[in-house]
C-alpha cells in the first residue's frame, strides 16, 4: 500500500512537472514589445486557391477536431471514474468496461491527430495573416502545446497497453496513476486550446490596435478563457458518454447471446448514466459563459440573445429537449430490467408531461430583432398568445423542471432494484416526497415572481430556481444513501431491455453531435466579421455570417463525416478483437 | 441489417434536424461592405437621413435603444427634456464643475458616442458599478467603428429628434469617404417591397424623396411626371450618361445596377413612377 | 408520533418550504435585491 501511494505521488507529480514548464513560460516577465498592431489584410491577400470555400474547409475540419478530441479526452476521464469504481466496488466488470471504453478511444485518437494536423495546415493556407499573428501572441506555448501532445500520445498507449500487465494489485495503482497523468495531460491540452479561442472572442494582453502588451499567460486568461474552459469540460463528459452510449447500444442489438447483451446493456446504461451526470449542470455552465459574454461586451451578449442569432437557440432547445426525452425514455424503458420496477412505472406519464410541456415552454421564441418582413407575420416583437412563455422566467422555470424530472427518473430506477430495510424508509420516503413537493412549488413560485418583476429580479430569480434543482438532486441523494443502507437488493436483469429503447440511445450522440456543431457555429459567429473581436478584421470574401439554414446542412454534413468515422473507429476496435479461424485440415485421400 | 437499421435512423435524426434549421426564417448578415459613398455633397437634412440609418444599420445602436429597457428608448422618449436634464444634472461635470465635460447638447451627445462611461444615465449602468460604467460601448471604436462623419450624422439625426437644429458641421470633400453599413439581406431572394429597396439603396440622402429635403441631387418625389420607366432605369445604373440641368456629374453612385437585383430596381422604378401619380 | 408517515410529511413540507424560502431569501439579499419586490407585469 505504501509503495503504491509513493507511485501515484511520483506520478502526480510529474504530471505536475510537465505543466509547469507552460505555467512558469506564461507568467514569467516575459513581455515582449512588438509594438505593431494585428495585421491588417486586404480581401486581396487571402489565398484563393481553386475556388474551394477557406471557410467551409476550416469550419469542417476545426468542427470535426473538435468533435474527435472531446471524444478522446472525455473517455479517459470517465475511464479512470469507472476503473476506480471497479477497485472501490470489487466488481471486475467496472475494470473491463473501462478497458473497452479506452479500446475503442485508441483508434479515434491518431485520426484525432490527423484532422487537427489538417486544421493546422487548413489555417496556415488560408489564414496565413491569422495565424501569424496569433503565432505572435501565444509564442512559446504553440510549442508546448505540440509537447503536450507528444505527451498525451506516450500516456495513452501506455494507459492502454499497461491495462492487463497492471491489472490487479499494486499495480493496479500504478496503472491508475498514469491515468490520472493522461488525464492531467488532456485537461492541459483543452484548457491551452480554449484559450486560442476565447482570444479570438475576448483579446486580452493586447492593445486596442492589437500591438502586444501583455505577457502570454495575459493573453491565455482572457475573460471568457474560464467559462469556456468548464463548458467544455462538462460537454465532452456528456458527449463522451453518448457516443460510447451509442457504441453499446449497436453492440446489444448486434450481439445475439444473452451474456453478451447484459454486458452491453450494462455498459449503455453506465454511458448514458454519464452523459446524464455531464448533462445536469451544463445549462448552469453555459448560463455563466453566457453572462460573461455580457459582461464582456454587452454589444456582443445581445448579438447572440437578440440579434439574429435568436433563432438558433430555438434550435438549441429543440436539440436539448430531444436529448432530454431520448434519456428519460431510456430511463423509463429500464425499469422493466426489475421485477419491481413496474410499480413504478405508473408515474412516467406524469413525469412525460412536465418534460414534454418544459420542452415546449422552452422553444416558444420570444422577442427577437427581427427583418422587416418577420416582424410584418408576427405583428410585434412579441407573439401575441405565446409571448409570456417565451420570457426568460418561463423558460428558466422549464428548464430546472425537466431537470428535476431527468433526476426523478434516475432514481426511480435506482429504487426499484433496492428495498430499503431501515425502520424509518416509509417516513424517509415522505420526506423526499416532501422535497419534491416543496422544491418544485419553489421552482415554480420563483418562476412566476421573476415574471412579475423587473429585468433584475428576473435574473435575480433565476438564481434560486438552479440552487433549488440542485439542493432536490443533492438531498435526496443524501437520503438515499442513508435510508438505501444495507438495502436488499434485487436482480437486476441486465439485458431485459426493448429494441426500441437502445435507440433512444443512438439518439443521444446524434443530437448531442449536432448541438455541439451547432454551438460552435453560434461561438464563431458572435465574432461578426472579425477574425479577433475589435483587433483584426476578417476581410476575406466569407466574412459573413450564414443563414441558418446554410449552417444547418454544413452541420449535417459533418456530423455525417463524423459518424462515418466513429462507425469506421468502432470497426476497427471489433477488427482488433476478431480472429480468423483455423483453416480446416485438409483431408487427405 | 442491424447496421443499415440504426445508420438510417440516425440519418433520418440528423436530417430533420436539418431540415428544421431550414424553415426557420433565413437571414445572413453581412460584414460592412467598404464602399466609397461620396458624402460631401450631403446637407444637413441629408445627414439627418444618413444619421437615422447609422442608428439603425451600421451603428447598431437599435440593438440596445429600444423598447426593452436595456437602454433609454431614443427613438421615443423626449429628447429635448432629457438631453437638458442629463446637462443641468450636478452629475454631469461639465456644466456643474466647470469640467472639461459636456456643457452644450452636441457636445454631450459626442461625449456619449465616444466615452459613454463620462456620464451615464441614471440606472443604465453596469451591474454593480453604481451608474459609473456604461454598458454602451465606444461607437467609434472598434467593432462599430463610425467615423467623424457619421459620428455628426448620428449627431445631427439625435438633435433633430429634439426639434433643434444640428449645430454638426457638414462633411468636406477630405472626409468624404465613409463606409457603408451591414446589410442584413434575405439570402438570394431579392426584395419586392419598394420601401424596403429603397431603404437599402438610399436615395433620399441625395433626393427630395419623401420629405427627405436633401438637394443634392433633383427632387425625385415628380420623377413620374418628368421621365419615362426607360430614361428612369437609364438615369440609375448610368448617372452619368446624362447629367440634369443644374446638377453636377460624379455625385450619383454608379454601382446601383451590381446594389440591386434586377427584380428590385423594376420594383423600385415603379415605385418612383407611381409616387407622382 | 413521528411514526405515522403523514405526520411526517407534514412535517417535511412545513420544513422544507422553511428551508427553501430562507435559501430564497438569503440568495436574493446576497444578490443585493430585497425579496418582495413590487410585482407588476413589466
Ligand atoms: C450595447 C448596447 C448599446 C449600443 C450598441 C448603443 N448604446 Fe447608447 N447607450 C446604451 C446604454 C446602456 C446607455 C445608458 C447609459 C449611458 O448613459 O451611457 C446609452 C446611452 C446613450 C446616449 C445618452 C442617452 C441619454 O438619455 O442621455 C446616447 C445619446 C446614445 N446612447 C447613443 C447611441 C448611439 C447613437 C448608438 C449607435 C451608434 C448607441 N448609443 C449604441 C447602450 C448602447
Ligand atoms: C450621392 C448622391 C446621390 C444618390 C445616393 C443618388 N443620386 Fe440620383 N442623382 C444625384 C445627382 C447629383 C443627380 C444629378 C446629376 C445626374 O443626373 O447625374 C442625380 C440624378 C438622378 C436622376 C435623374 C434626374 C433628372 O431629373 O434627370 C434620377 C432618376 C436619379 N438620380 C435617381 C436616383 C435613384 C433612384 C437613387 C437611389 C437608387 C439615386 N438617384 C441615388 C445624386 C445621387
Amino acid at each position: 500500500m505504501k509503495h503504491s501511494q509513493t507511485l501515484a505521488a511520483t506520478a502526480a507529480l510529474a504530471a505536475i512537472a510537465f505543466i509547469l514548464p507552460e505555467i512558469a513560460m506564461a507568467s514569467g516577465e516575459e513581455v515582449v514589445s512588438i509594438l505593431e498592431g494585428a495585421p491588417k489584410p486586404s480581401r486581396g491577400d487571402y489565398p484563393v486557391i481553386a475556388g474551394i470555400s477557406a471557410r467551409t474547409i476550416a469550419w469542417s475540419l476545426a468542427q470535426m477536431h473538435l468533435f474527435l478530441a472531446a471524444f478522446v479526452l472525455a473517455v479517459p476521464l470517465f475511464a479512470i471514474s469507472t476503473e476506480m469504481m471497479g477497485v472501490i466496488t470489487k466488481d471486475d466488470r467496472y475494470d473491463t468496461m473501462s478497458r473497452e471504453f479506452m479500446k475503442i478511444t485508441m483508434a479515434a485518437y491518431s485520426l484525432t491527430a490527423l484532422v487537427g494536423g489538417g486544421l493546422l495546415l487548413a489555417l496556415l493556407v488560408f489564414y496565413p495573416h491569422l495565424m501569424g499573428y496569433m503565432i505572435k501572441v501565444f509564442r512559446g506555448q504553440m510549442l508546448i502545446y505540440a509537447a503536450l501532445f507528444g505527451l498525451e500520445s506516450i500516456t495513452l498507449y501506455i494507459y492502454f497497453y499497461s491495462w492487463d500487465a497492471l491489472r490487479r494489485g499494486n499495480r493496479k495503482w500504478f496503472h491508475m496513476s498514469i491515468g490520472l497523468v493522461l488525464n492531467t495531460v488532456g485537461l492541459t491540452l483543452m484548457f491551452v486550446a480554449n484559450a486560442w479561442t476565447s482570444f479570438m472572442m475576448s483579446p486580452s494582453g493586447v492593445d486596442a490596435a492589437g500591438a502586444i502588451t501583455g505577457t502570454v499567460w495575459e493573453a491565455t486568461r482572457n475573460p471568457l478563457w474560464n467559462p469556456l474552459n468548464l463548458h467544455r469540460f462538462l460537454a465532452n463528459i456528456a458527449y463522451g458518454g453518448a457516443i460510447v452510449g451509442g457504441y453499446a447500444a449497436y453492440m446489444f442489438l448486434a450481439e445475439k447471446r444473452a451474456e453478451a447483451k447484459a454486458h452491453y446493456d450494462w455498459m449503455g446504461y453506465t454511458s448514458n448514466f454519464i452523459a446524464i451526470i455531464g448533462f445536469l449542470p451544463l445549462p448552469f455552465a453555459g448560463y455563466w459563459l453566457m453572462a460573461e459574454i455580457y459582461a464582456y461586451s454587452q454589444q456582443m451578449g445581445i448579438t447572440a440573445m437578440g440579434g439574429i442569432l435568436a433563432w438558433l437557440f430555438i434550435i438549441q432547445a429543440v436539440l436539448i429537449g430531444t436529448i432530454m426525452l431520448a434519456a428519460n425514455y431510456y430511463l423509463w424503458s429500464g425499469l422493466m430490467r426489475t421485477d419491481r420496477g413496474a410499480e413504478y412505472a405508473k408515474y412516467v406519464k406524469y413525469i412525460a408531461v412536465v418534460i414534454v410541456g418544459g420542452f415546449l415552454v422552452w422553444v416558444t421564441p420570444h422577442s427577437l430583432v427581427l427583418t422587416p418582413s418577420e416582424l410584418q407575420v408576427l405583428g410585434g416583437t412579441n407573439h401575441k398568445v405565446l409571448g409570456p412563455l417565451g420570457i426568460m422566467p418561463a423558460k428558466n422555470t422549464a428548464v430546472n423542471l425537466m431537470l428535476v424530472m431527468t433526476f426523478l427518473s434516475f432514481q426511480m430506477f435506482y429504487r426499484s432494484s433496492r428495498v430499503a430495510t431501515v425502520s424509518w424508509a416509509k417516513q424517509g420516503n415522505m420526506v423526499i416526497i416532501a422535497l419534491y413537493v416543496i422544491g418544485i412549488a419553489n421552482i415554480v413560485g420563483a418562476g412566476i415572481y421573476g415574471y412579475f418583476t423587473p429585468t433584475v429580479y428576473k435574473v435575480g430569480a433565476s438564481v434560486p430556481q438552479v440552487t433549488t434543482t440542485l439542493m432536490i438532486i443533492v438531498a435526496s441523494v443524501v437520503i438515499d444513501v442513508l435510508m438505501l443502507r444495507g438495502a436488499k437488493t434485487e436482480k437486476v436483469h441486465w439485458g431485459r431491455m426493448s429494441e426500441r429503447s437502445q435507440y433512444a440511445l443512438f439518439v443521444l450522440p446524434v443530437a448531442f453531435t449536432w448541438l455541439m456543431g451547432l454551438m460552435g457555429y453560434i461561438r464563431s459567429s458572435l465574432r461578426t466579421n472579425w477574425h479577433i473581436y475589435t483587433i483584426m478584421k476578417d476581410n476575406s470574401s466569407e466574412a459573413y455570417i450564414p443563414t441558418i439554414g446554410e449552417a444547418g446542412n454544413t452541420i449535417t454534413a459533418i456530423t455525417l463525416g463524423f459518424m462515418a468515422i466513429m462507425v469506421f473507429v468502432f470497426w476497427l476496435s471489433r477488427l482488433g478483437a476478431t480472429k480468423q479461424s483455423e483453416p480446416k485440415q485438409e483431408a487427405s485421400s | 441489417m442491424t447496421f443499415l437499421k440504426t445508420m438510417g435512423f440516425s440519418i433520418v435524426a440528423m436530417f430533420l434536424f436539418a431540415a428544421f434549421s431550414n424553415i426557420l426564417p433565413q437571414v445572413q448578415s453581412d460584414a460592412p461592405v467598404e464602399e466609397e459613398i461620396p458624402t460631401d455633397g450631403f446637407d444637413m437634412a441629408g445627414m439627418i437621413a444618413y444619421g437615422e440609418r447609422l442608428f439603425t444599420g451600421k451603428g447598431t445602436c437599435t440593438l440596445c435603444h429600444n423598447d426593452l429597457g436595456r437602454a433609454p428608448d431614443l427613438l421615443v422618449m423626449n429628447l429635448s427634456t432629457a438631453f437638458n436634464d442629463r446637462l443641468a444634472d450636478p452629475r454631469n461635470e461639465g456644466v456643474s464643475a466647470g469640467g472639461e465635460g459636456a456643457s452644450d447638447v452636441e457636445a454631450y451627445l459626442r461625449e456619449s458616442l465616444v466615452d459613454p462611461s463620462a456620464y451615464v444615465v441614471e440606472g443604465f449602468g453596469k451591474k454593480g458599478s453604481n451608474d459609473t460604467i456604461s454598458p454602451m460601448p465606444a461607437v467609434d471604436a472598434p467593432p462599430i467603428e463610425l467615423n467623424e462623419v457619421e459620428l455628426n450624422a448620428v449627431i445631427a439625426f439625435l438633435q433633430d429628434g429634439a426639434g433643434w437644429d444640428p449645430t454638426v458641421p457638414l462633411p468636406s470633400a477630405e472626409e468624404a469617404v465613409i463606409e457603408e453599413e451591414p446589410e442584413e439581406v434575405e439570402s438570394a431572394e431579392p426584395e419586392t417591397d419598394p420601401l424596403v429597396v429603397l431603404d437599402n439603396v438610399y436615395c433620399a440622402g441625395c433626393h427630395d424623396l419623401e420629405g427627405s429635403e436633401a438637394d443634392v441631387g433633383p427632387n425625385l418625389d415628380d420623377i413620374g411626371t418628368r421621365m419615362t420607366q426607360g430614361e428612369i432605369i437609364e438615369a440609375i445604373l448610368y448617372p452619368n450618361a446624362i447629367i440634369a440641368d443644374g446638377y453636377e456629374a460624379d455625385y450619383m453612385p454608379e454601382d446601383f445596377g451590381e446594389q440591386m437585383h434586377t427584380v428590385e430596381l423594376m420594383v423600385l422604378v415603379d415605385y418612383l413612377i407611381n409616387l407622382s401619380n | 408520533m413521528l411514526g405515522n408517515k403523514w405526520v411526517v410529511f407534514v412535517v417535511a413540507l412545513v420544513v422544507w418550504a422553511a428551508f427553501f424560502y430562507s435559501m430564497d431569501k438569503f440568495i436574493m439579499e446576497y444578490q443585493g435585491l430585497p425579496v418582495g419586490a413590487d410585482m407588476m407585469p413589466v
